[in-house]
Protein backbone atom coordinates (compact mmCIF):
# COMPACT_ATOMS: atom_id res chain seq x y z
CA UNK A 1 0.00 0.00 0.00
CA UNK A 2 1.39 3.26 -1.27
CA UNK A 3 2.24 5.63 1.95
CA UNK A 4 -0.26 8.57 0.75
CA UNK A 5 -2.97 6.04 0.72
CA UNK A 6 -2.29 4.37 4.36
CA UNK A 7 -2.01 7.96 5.84
CA UNK A 8 -5.61 8.46 4.16
CA UNK A 9 -7.37 5.55 5.56
CA UNK A 10 -5.74 6.79 9.15
CA UNK A 11 -7.01 10.37 8.71
CA UNK A 12 -10.96 8.56 7.52
CA UNK A 13 -10.82 5.90 11.06
CA UNK A 14 -9.86 8.76 13.03
CA UNK A 15 -12.37 11.22 11.33
CA UNK A 16 -15.05 8.02 11.68
CA UNK A 17 -13.88 7.65 15.30
CA UNK A 18 -14.51 11.27 16.42
CA UNK A 19 -17.77 11.49 14.67
CA UNK A 20 -19.32 8.00 16.50
CA UNK A 21 -17.79 9.78 20.04
CA UNK A 22 -19.66 12.99 19.09
CA UNK A 23 -22.67 11.66 17.77
CA UNK A 24 -23.20 8.22 19.25
CA UNK A 25 -24.98 9.59 22.14
CA UNK A 26 -27.74 11.56 20.18
CA UNK A 27 -28.15 8.72 18.23
CA UNK A 28 -28.63 6.39 20.89
CA UNK A 29 -30.86 8.05 23.22
CA UNK A 30 -33.17 8.90 19.58
CA UNK A 31 -33.35 4.89 18.98
CA UNK A 32 -34.09 4.47 22.85
CA UNK A 33 -36.59 6.80 22.49
CA UNK A 34 -38.27 5.14 19.32
CA UNK A 35 -37.30 7.83 16.99
CA UNK A 36 -39.76 10.20 19.04
CA UNK A 37 -38.40 13.76 20.00
CA UNK A 38 -37.47 14.15 23.40
CA UNK A 39 -40.79 15.14 26.21
CA UNK A 40 -40.61 18.56 27.27
CA UNK A 41 -40.70 18.23 30.95
CA UNK A 42 -38.73 17.48 34.66
CA UNK A 43 -38.89 14.08 36.85
CA UNK A 44 -41.10 15.13 39.97
CA UNK A 45 -38.38 14.51 42.19
CA UNK A 46 -38.04 17.94 44.41
CA UNK A 47 -35.57 19.58 46.07
CA UNK A 48 -37.19 20.66 49.59
CA UNK A 49 -34.57 22.54 50.62
CA UNK A 50 -35.57 25.42 48.26
CA UNK A 51 -39.14 24.37 49.23
CA UNK A 52 -41.95 25.10 51.93
CA UNK A 53 -44.75 23.14 52.49
CA UNK A 54 -47.38 25.07 50.20
CA UNK A 55 -44.96 24.54 47.54
CA UNK A 56 -44.77 21.26 47.77
CA UNK A 57 -48.36 21.02 47.66
CA UNK A 58 -48.98 22.66 44.43
CA UNK A 59 -46.01 20.90 42.53
CA UNK A 60 -47.80 17.54 44.02
CA UNK A 61 -51.08 18.68 43.02
CA UNK A 62 -50.35 19.08 39.56
CA UNK A 63 -48.55 15.70 39.81
CA UNK A 64 -51.04 13.29 40.69
CA UNK A 65 -53.44 15.36 38.73
CA UNK A 66 -56.54 12.82 37.00
CA UNK A 67 -54.02 10.13 37.90
CA UNK A 68 -54.77 7.62 40.95
CA UNK A 69 -52.47 5.38 43.12
CA UNK A 70 -49.63 7.86 43.23
CA UNK A 71 -47.24 7.53 45.96
CA UNK A 72 -43.85 9.90 47.03
CA UNK A 73 -41.37 8.88 48.46
CA UNK A 74 -39.41 11.32 51.03
CA UNK A 75 -36.52 9.94 53.35
CA UNK A 76 -37.60 6.06 53.94
CA UNK A 77 -41.50 6.59 54.03
CA UNK A 78 -43.44 6.02 50.96
CA UNK A 79 -46.96 7.29 51.26
CA UNK A 80 -49.54 7.27 48.83
CA UNK A 81 -51.27 10.56 47.24
CA UNK A 82 -54.56 11.14 47.92
CA UNK A 83 -56.36 14.38 46.74
CA UNK A 84 -57.84 15.06 49.90
CA UNK A 85 -54.91 14.41 52.08
CA UNK A 86 -52.59 16.11 50.30
CA UNK A 87 -52.32 19.08 52.61
CA UNK A 88 -51.87 16.93 55.49
CA UNK A 89 -49.49 14.93 53.52
CA UNK A 90 -47.14 18.04 52.52
CA UNK A 91 -46.59 19.17 56.38
CA UNK A 92 -45.72 15.82 57.25
CA UNK A 93 -42.75 15.76 54.57
CA UNK A 94 -41.53 18.94 55.47
CA UNK A 95 -41.42 18.26 58.71
CA UNK A 96 -39.27 14.68 58.36
CA UNK A 97 -36.92 16.92 57.60
CA UNK A 98 -36.12 15.47 54.09
CA UNK A 99 -34.04 16.27 51.49
CA UNK A 100 -36.04 15.29 48.47
CA UNK A 101 -39.41 13.75 47.76
CA UNK A 102 -40.37 11.61 44.47
CA UNK A 103 -43.68 11.24 43.08
CA UNK A 104 -44.50 7.92 41.45
CA UNK A 105 -47.15 6.70 39.56
CA UNK A 106 -49.07 3.40 40.30
CA UNK A 107 -46.37 1.66 38.14
CA UNK A 108 -43.55 2.98 40.18
CA UNK A 109 -42.41 5.08 36.51
CA UNK A 110 -41.29 8.42 38.31
CA UNK A 111 -44.14 10.74 37.19
CA UNK A 112 -42.77 13.63 34.43
CA UNK A 113 -44.36 17.00 34.96
CA UNK A 114 -43.94 19.94 33.19
CA UNK A 115 -42.65 22.27 35.51
CA UNK A 116 -42.03 22.19 39.09
CA UNK A 117 -42.09 25.36 40.90
CA UNK A 118 -39.72 26.46 43.92
CA UNK A 119 -40.75 28.90 46.87
CA UNK A 120 -39.58 29.42 50.43
CA UNK A 121 -39.22 32.20 52.61
CA UNK A 122 -35.64 32.78 50.66
CA UNK A 123 -36.19 31.67 47.13
CA UNK A 124 -38.35 31.78 44.52
CA UNK A 125 -37.59 30.06 41.30
CA UNK A 126 -38.88 27.09 39.19
CA UNK A 127 -37.40 24.12 37.10
CA UNK A 128 -38.00 22.40 33.65
CA UNK A 129 -36.38 20.22 31.11
CA UNK A 130 -36.65 17.27 28.59
CA UNK A 131 -36.42 13.65 28.99
CA UNK A 132 -33.69 12.37 26.93
CA UNK A 133 -33.16 8.32 28.07
CA UNK A 134 -30.06 7.09 27.28
CA UNK A 135 -26.41 8.30 26.53
CA UNK A 136 -27.25 11.65 25.38
CA UNK A 137 -28.89 12.38 28.49
CA UNK A 138 -25.59 11.87 30.68
CA UNK A 139 -23.50 13.74 28.55
CA UNK A 140 -25.31 16.95 28.44
CA UNK A 141 -25.37 19.06 31.14
CA UNK A 142 -27.83 22.12 31.08
CA UNK A 143 -28.11 24.78 33.42
CA UNK A 144 -30.49 27.59 33.97
CA UNK A 145 -30.50 31.07 35.39
CA UNK A 146 -32.56 34.08 35.52
CA UNK A 147 -30.51 37.49 34.31
CA UNK A 148 -31.87 41.00 35.40
CA UNK A 149 -31.00 43.91 34.42
CA UNK A 150 -31.83 47.36 34.75
CA UNK A 151 -32.91 49.85 31.88
CA UNK A 152 -29.67 52.11 32.87
CA UNK A 153 -27.39 49.29 32.75
CA UNK A 154 -26.14 50.09 36.33
CA UNK A 155 -27.76 46.44 37.60
CA UNK A 156 -27.25 43.53 35.64
CA UNK A 157 -27.06 40.43 38.10
CA UNK A 158 -27.54 36.53 36.97
CA UNK A 159 -28.47 34.34 39.39
CA UNK A 160 -26.91 30.88 40.38
CA UNK A 161 -27.26 27.85 38.12
CA UNK A 162 -28.47 24.53 39.04
CA UNK A 163 -27.82 21.64 37.49
CA UNK A 164 -30.69 18.67 37.95
CA UNK A 165 -28.51 15.61 38.90
CA UNK A 166 -31.62 13.59 37.98
CA UNK A 167 -30.60 10.66 35.58
CA UNK A 168 -32.65 10.07 31.86
CA UNK A 169 -33.57 13.72 31.49
CA UNK A 170 -31.41 17.25 30.75
CA UNK A 171 -33.00 19.33 33.60
CA UNK A 172 -32.20 22.40 35.54
CA UNK A 173 -33.72 24.22 38.44
CA UNK A 174 -33.56 28.16 38.51
CA UNK A 175 -33.47 30.23 41.78
CA UNK A 176 -33.78 33.83 43.10
CA UNK A 177 -33.09 34.75 46.14
CA UNK A 178 -35.93 37.07 47.54
CA UNK A 179 -33.98 40.00 48.40
CA UNK A 180 -32.48 40.14 45.13
CA UNK A 181 -35.99 39.88 43.72
CA UNK A 182 -36.95 43.16 45.08
CA UNK A 183 -34.08 44.97 45.12
CA UNK A 184 -34.18 44.11 40.68
CA UNK A 185 -37.65 45.15 40.91
CA UNK A 186 -36.67 48.61 42.69
CA UNK A 187 -34.62 49.40 39.91
CA UNK A 188 -37.20 48.13 37.17
CA UNK A 189 -35.63 45.58 36.17
CA UNK A 190 -36.10 43.64 32.95
CA UNK A 191 -35.98 39.48 33.67
CA UNK A 192 -34.52 37.25 31.15
CA UNK A 193 -33.02 33.54 31.00
CA UNK A 194 -29.89 31.93 30.47
CA UNK A 195 -30.14 28.66 29.63
CA UNK A 196 -26.77 26.60 29.23
CA UNK A 197 -26.11 23.46 27.42
CA UNK A 198 -23.01 21.58 27.29
CA UNK A 199 -22.47 18.77 25.34
CA UNK A 200 -19.83 16.04 26.30
CA UNK A 201 -17.68 18.62 27.88
CA UNK A 202 -16.15 19.86 24.51
CA UNK A 203 -19.01 22.69 23.50
CA UNK A 204 -20.93 24.88 25.86
CA UNK A 205 -23.86 27.09 24.28
CA UNK A 206 -25.13 29.71 26.34
CA UNK A 207 -28.70 31.06 25.16
CA UNK A 208 -29.49 34.77 26.81
CA UNK A 209 -33.16 36.23 26.45
CA UNK A 210 -35.32 38.17 27.60
CA UNK A 211 -38.70 40.34 27.59
CA UNK A 212 -38.28 44.64 28.43
CA UNK A 213 -41.06 44.40 30.36
CA UNK A 214 -40.03 45.48 33.95
CA UNK A 215 -40.88 42.98 36.48
CA UNK A 216 -43.03 45.64 38.68
CA UNK A 217 -44.15 49.05 37.64
CA UNK A 218 -44.92 50.25 41.32
CA UNK A 219 -41.76 49.43 43.11
CA UNK A 220 -40.19 51.81 44.35
CA UNK A 221 -36.86 52.48 47.54
CA UNK A 222 -35.79 55.21 49.06
CA UNK A 223 -32.45 55.36 51.44
CA UNK A 224 -32.82 57.06 55.03
CA UNK A 225 -29.96 57.54 57.15
CA UNK A 226 -30.39 58.44 60.84
CA UNK A 227 -27.67 58.90 62.67
CA UNK A 228 -25.47 56.09 62.10
CA UNK A 229 -28.05 53.81 60.73
CA UNK A 230 -29.14 53.25 57.23
CA UNK A 231 -31.75 51.76 56.04
CA UNK A 232 -32.91 50.93 52.80
CA UNK A 233 -36.71 50.56 52.22
CA UNK A 234 -38.44 48.61 49.14
CA UNK A 235 -41.69 49.58 48.59
CA UNK A 236 -44.75 47.70 46.99
CA UNK A 237 -41.88 44.95 46.61
CA UNK A 238 -43.20 41.97 44.41
CA UNK A 239 -42.47 39.28 46.74
CA UNK A 240 -42.68 38.96 50.55
CA UNK A 241 -41.52 36.59 53.44
CA UNK A 242 -42.00 36.31 57.27
CA UNK A 243 -39.35 36.70 59.42
CA UNK A 244 -35.98 38.69 59.66
CA UNK A 245 -32.98 37.74 57.38
CA UNK A 246 -29.87 38.46 57.87
CA UNK A 247 -26.73 38.97 55.34
CA UNK A 248 -23.84 39.57 57.42
CA UNK A 249 -24.89 42.41 60.11
CA UNK A 250 -27.10 43.60 57.31
CA UNK A 251 -30.88 43.37 58.82
CA UNK A 252 -33.80 42.61 55.89
CA UNK A 253 -37.43 42.04 56.59
CA UNK A 254 -40.92 42.47 55.30
CA UNK A 255 -43.65 44.62 56.93
CA UNK A 256 -46.94 45.41 55.19
CA UNK A 257 -48.52 48.79 55.24
CA UNK A 258 -51.12 49.50 52.94
CA UNK A 259 -48.34 47.76 50.57
CA UNK A 260 -45.53 45.18 50.88
CA UNK A 261 -42.18 46.81 52.18
CA UNK A 262 -39.22 45.07 52.72
CA UNK A 263 -36.76 46.84 54.61
CA UNK A 264 -32.59 46.76 54.93
CA UNK A 265 -30.75 48.00 57.59
CA UNK A 266 -27.21 48.15 59.38
CA UNK A 267 -24.89 50.57 60.75
CA UNK A 268 -22.71 52.23 58.47
CA UNK A 269 -23.64 51.78 54.49
CA UNK A 270 -25.23 48.79 53.86
CA UNK A 271 -23.17 48.23 50.74
CA UNK A 272 -20.24 48.30 52.53
CA UNK A 273 -21.34 46.52 55.35
CA UNK A 274 -22.43 43.37 52.83
CA UNK A 275 -18.73 43.96 51.78
CA UNK A 276 -17.73 43.13 54.58
CA UNK A 277 -20.01 39.73 54.94
CA UNK A 278 -18.08 38.10 51.64
CA UNK A 279 -17.25 34.86 52.37
CA UNK A 280 -14.59 33.29 49.35
CA UNK A 281 -16.54 36.31 47.27
CA UNK A 282 -19.86 35.03 48.55
CA UNK A 283 -22.66 36.46 50.37
CA UNK A 284 -25.20 34.46 52.29
CA UNK A 285 -28.50 35.16 53.15
CA UNK A 286 -29.74 33.58 57.06
CA UNK A 287 -33.24 33.02 57.95
CA UNK A 288 -34.28 30.83 61.33
CA UNK A 289 -31.44 28.72 60.42
CA UNK A 290 -32.07 28.19 56.52
CA UNK A 291 -29.41 29.87 54.52
CA UNK A 292 -28.98 30.31 51.08
CA UNK A 293 -25.15 31.31 49.47
CA UNK A 294 -25.16 33.50 46.28
CA UNK A 295 -22.04 32.57 43.96
CA UNK A 296 -19.46 35.50 43.05
CA UNK A 297 -20.88 36.89 40.42
CA UNK A 298 -24.30 37.29 41.83
CA UNK A 299 -22.95 38.82 45.40
CA UNK A 300 -20.74 41.22 43.75
CA UNK A 301 -23.71 42.47 41.46
CA UNK A 302 -26.02 42.03 44.76
CA UNK A 303 -23.47 44.89 46.33
CA UNK A 304 -23.25 46.79 42.99
CA UNK A 305 -27.16 47.29 42.82
CA UNK A 306 -27.32 48.30 46.61
CA UNK A 307 -24.54 50.82 45.57
CA UNK A 308 -26.58 52.95 43.25
CA UNK A 309 -29.38 52.46 45.50
CA UNK A 310 -27.09 54.60 48.19
CA UNK A 311 -25.27 56.84 45.33
CA UNK A 312 -29.19 57.89 44.48
CA UNK A 313 -29.77 61.75 46.20
CA UNK B 1 -10.50 6.65 -15.44
CA UNK B 2 -8.18 4.14 -17.58
CA UNK B 3 -5.02 3.70 -16.05
CA UNK B 4 -3.12 5.64 -18.85
CA UNK B 5 -5.22 8.49 -18.23
CA UNK B 6 -4.20 8.32 -14.31
CA UNK B 7 -0.74 7.95 -15.10
CA UNK B 8 -0.82 10.61 -17.46
CA UNK B 9 -2.21 12.88 -14.75
CA UNK B 10 -0.01 11.79 -11.96
CA UNK B 11 2.96 12.48 -14.30
CA UNK B 12 1.48 16.26 -15.05
CA UNK B 13 0.84 17.00 -11.44
CA UNK B 14 4.87 15.66 -10.49
CA UNK B 15 5.71 18.67 -12.66
CA UNK B 16 6.02 22.24 -11.61
CA UNK B 17 3.49 24.17 -13.22
CA UNK B 18 2.80 27.89 -13.13
CA UNK B 19 -0.76 28.00 -14.36
CA UNK B 20 -1.62 25.12 -11.68
CA UNK B 21 -0.30 27.84 -9.21
CA UNK B 22 -2.32 30.13 -9.78
CA UNK B 23 -5.08 28.04 -10.27
CA UNK B 24 -5.02 26.59 -7.04
CA UNK B 25 -4.10 30.81 -5.82
CA UNK B 26 -6.93 31.51 -7.34
CA UNK B 27 -9.36 28.69 -5.85
CA UNK B 28 -7.45 30.03 -2.50
CA UNK B 29 -8.69 33.61 -2.95
CA UNK B 30 -12.38 32.38 -3.35
CA UNK B 31 -12.40 30.24 -0.25
CA UNK B 32 -10.70 32.92 1.86
CA UNK B 33 -11.65 36.20 0.43
CA UNK B 34 -14.62 36.60 -2.02
CA UNK B 35 -16.78 33.65 -0.12
CA UNK B 36 -16.72 36.25 3.69
CA UNK B 37 -17.17 39.28 1.31
CA UNK B 38 -20.57 37.44 -0.39
CA UNK B 39 -21.83 36.80 2.70
CA UNK B 40 -21.38 40.39 3.98
CA UNK B 41 -22.94 41.70 0.81
CA UNK B 42 -25.90 38.80 0.10
CA UNK B 43 -26.23 37.96 3.48
CA UNK B 44 -26.33 40.69 6.23
CA UNK B 45 -29.49 42.39 3.89
CA UNK B 46 -31.83 39.96 4.15
CA UNK B 47 -31.02 39.57 8.33
CA UNK B 48 -34.11 41.00 10.20
CA UNK B 49 -33.72 43.97 11.81
CA UNK B 50 -32.15 44.57 15.42
CA UNK B 51 -29.35 42.23 14.78
CA UNK B 52 -26.19 42.80 15.68
CA UNK B 53 -23.72 41.75 12.93
CA UNK B 54 -20.71 42.38 15.03
CA UNK B 55 -19.59 39.22 15.90
CA UNK B 56 -20.27 37.62 12.62
CA UNK B 57 -18.16 40.15 11.42
CA UNK B 58 -15.43 40.09 14.02
CA UNK B 59 -15.22 36.39 12.32
CA UNK B 60 -15.84 36.94 8.52
CA UNK B 61 -12.53 39.59 9.25
CA UNK B 62 -10.48 36.89 10.80
CA UNK B 63 -11.74 34.54 8.25
CA UNK B 64 -10.16 37.17 5.43
CA UNK B 65 -6.67 37.91 7.17
CA UNK B 66 -6.05 34.63 7.83
CA UNK B 67 -6.93 33.22 4.64
CA UNK B 68 -4.39 36.00 3.10
CA UNK B 69 -1.37 33.57 3.75
CA UNK B 70 -2.76 31.09 2.96
CA UNK B 71 -4.03 31.88 -0.30
CA UNK B 72 0.14 32.97 -0.93
CA UNK B 73 1.58 29.68 0.50
CA UNK B 74 -1.45 27.97 -2.14
CA UNK B 75 0.69 29.07 -5.12
CA UNK B 76 3.63 27.77 -4.17
CA UNK B 77 1.53 24.39 -3.26
CA UNK B 78 0.24 24.52 -6.94
CA UNK B 79 3.19 25.52 -8.64
CA UNK B 80 5.48 22.59 -7.29
CA UNK B 81 5.14 18.75 -8.59
CA UNK B 82 4.54 16.50 -5.86
CA UNK B 83 7.46 14.64 -5.00
CA UNK B 84 9.63 17.65 -4.67
CA UNK B 85 10.82 19.25 -1.79
CA UNK B 86 9.49 22.47 -2.45
CA UNK B 87 6.37 20.85 -2.56
CA UNK B 88 6.23 19.64 0.66
CA UNK B 89 7.63 22.59 2.55
CA UNK B 90 4.77 24.54 1.29
CA UNK B 91 2.32 21.89 1.90
CA UNK B 92 3.84 21.09 5.67
CA UNK B 93 3.49 25.15 5.77
CA UNK B 94 -0.58 25.60 4.13
CA UNK B 95 -1.17 22.57 6.35
CA UNK B 96 0.04 24.54 9.37
CA UNK B 97 -1.56 27.72 8.15
CA UNK B 98 -4.57 26.00 7.95
CA UNK B 99 -4.44 24.97 11.51
CA UNK B 100 -3.94 28.47 12.40
CA UNK B 101 -6.46 29.77 10.38
CA UNK B 102 -9.19 27.48 12.05
CA UNK B 103 -7.90 28.69 15.87
CA UNK B 104 -7.61 32.28 14.77
CA UNK B 105 -11.24 32.44 12.86
CA UNK B 106 -13.20 30.30 15.57
CA UNK B 107 -11.25 32.69 17.92
CA UNK B 108 -9.78 29.74 19.67
CA UNK B 109 -13.08 28.11 20.83
CA UNK B 110 -14.36 31.20 22.16
CA UNK B 111 -17.18 32.76 20.21
CA UNK B 112 -18.68 34.56 23.06
CA UNK B 113 -21.35 37.19 21.54
CA UNK B 114 -21.11 35.64 17.69
CA UNK B 115 -24.93 36.54 17.47
CA UNK B 116 -26.80 39.00 19.77
CA UNK B 117 -30.12 40.96 18.85
CA UNK B 118 -31.96 43.83 20.61
CA UNK B 119 -34.98 45.57 19.88
CA UNK B 120 -37.50 47.56 22.15
CA UNK B 121 -39.17 44.33 23.01
CA UNK B 122 -36.73 42.20 24.12
CA UNK B 123 -33.00 40.82 24.10
CA UNK B 124 -31.19 37.32 22.86
CA UNK B 125 -27.72 36.50 22.41
CA UNK B 126 -26.00 33.43 21.90
CA UNK B 127 -22.10 32.28 23.56
CA UNK B 128 -21.03 29.37 21.87
CA UNK B 129 -17.21 27.37 23.47
CA UNK B 130 -16.03 24.70 22.04
CA UNK B 131 -13.02 24.14 23.14
CA UNK B 132 -13.27 20.50 22.99
CA UNK B 133 -14.46 20.41 19.23
CA UNK B 134 -11.21 22.95 18.63
CA UNK B 135 -8.84 20.37 19.77
CA UNK B 136 -10.44 17.48 17.70
CA UNK B 137 -10.16 19.77 14.79
CA UNK B 138 -6.51 20.37 15.17
CA UNK B 139 -5.74 16.61 15.66
CA UNK B 140 -7.66 16.15 12.25
CA UNK B 141 -5.75 18.57 10.82
CA UNK B 142 -2.42 17.31 12.13
CA UNK B 143 -3.22 14.08 10.87
CA UNK B 144 -3.12 15.79 7.16
CA UNK B 145 0.52 16.29 7.31
CA UNK B 146 0.66 12.18 7.29
CA UNK B 147 -1.15 12.89 3.81
CA UNK B 148 1.43 15.24 2.53
CA UNK B 149 4.88 13.14 3.70
CA UNK B 150 2.79 10.19 2.18
CA UNK B 151 2.02 11.62 -1.04
CA UNK B 152 5.75 13.03 -1.30
CA UNK B 153 7.47 9.78 -0.16
CA UNK B 154 4.77 7.87 -3.01
CA UNK B 155 5.74 10.48 -5.67
CA UNK B 156 9.58 11.09 -4.79
CA UNK B 157 11.22 8.57 -6.91
CA UNK B 158 9.62 9.74 -10.51
CA UNK B 159 9.37 13.27 -9.49
CA UNK B 160 13.10 12.27 -10.00
CA UNK B 161 12.86 10.44 -12.62
CA UNK B 162 11.18 13.68 -14.66
CA UNK B 163 7.66 12.57 -13.77
CA UNK B 164 7.61 9.00 -14.97
CA UNK B 165 7.48 5.73 -12.57
CA UNK B 166 10.58 4.61 -12.81
CA UNK B 167 10.64 1.22 -14.73
CA UNK B 168 13.20 -0.88 -12.67
CA UNK B 169 11.18 -0.18 -8.93
CA UNK B 170 9.99 -3.53 -8.42
CA UNK B 171 13.47 -5.27 -9.35
CA UNK B 172 14.94 -3.86 -6.94
CA UNK B 173 17.04 -5.81 -4.45
CA UNK B 174 16.67 -5.24 -0.65
CA UNK B 175 19.92 -3.36 0.39
CA UNK B 176 20.93 -2.71 -2.74
CA UNK B 177 21.40 0.92 -4.10
CA UNK B 178 19.52 2.13 -6.82
CA UNK B 179 21.07 2.07 -10.27
CA UNK B 180 19.00 5.28 -11.18
CA UNK B 181 21.61 8.19 -10.73
CA UNK B 182 18.90 10.61 -10.22
CA UNK B 183 17.26 8.40 -7.31
CA UNK B 184 20.40 10.13 -4.90
CA UNK B 185 18.13 12.96 -5.32
CA UNK B 186 21.16 15.13 -6.35
CA UNK B 187 20.44 16.90 -9.66
CA UNK B 188 17.83 16.46 -12.17
CA UNK B 189 17.57 18.50 -15.46
CA UNK B 190 20.35 20.71 -13.83
CA UNK B 191 18.74 21.77 -10.76
CA UNK B 192 18.97 20.57 -7.30
CA UNK B 193 15.97 18.83 -5.76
Amino acid sequence: MKAGTAARLLNLAVAIAIALIVLVPAAQSLLENDMQLPEMGTQAVYDLELMDSWSLEDNLERAVSGRTGCTVEYGSERTEVTETGISALCQRIMESGADKATVRDPDGRIIVQDHITYRNDLIVGFGTGVQMPGLAGTVTKMELRTHLISPDGKVDILTNGYGNPNPGEISAICVIPLVVYNIAAAHGCYMGQVVSLEYESMATIDIDMGNKDPISNVCTYSVFKDGGTTSLFVTDCPVTWTGTAKIGDVTVSCTYSEVNVMTMSCEGSISETLEKALEDGCLTIDLDGDGYTMDERMSSSFISAIKAMEATP
Amino acid sequence: MSKEKKMEKDERRRRDSIARGVGTMIVSFIGYIVVPYLIQWYVYPLLPEGIELEGISELLDRWVLGGVPIMIVSLFVGYFGIGSRGWLASSIIHSLLRIGWVLYVLNFGDLTGIFAMEDDGGWQRVDVVIYGFMYLMVALRLLKLLIVYGDYRDNRSAYLNGGEEPVDRGKKKKGKKDDNPSSDGIRVKGRFN
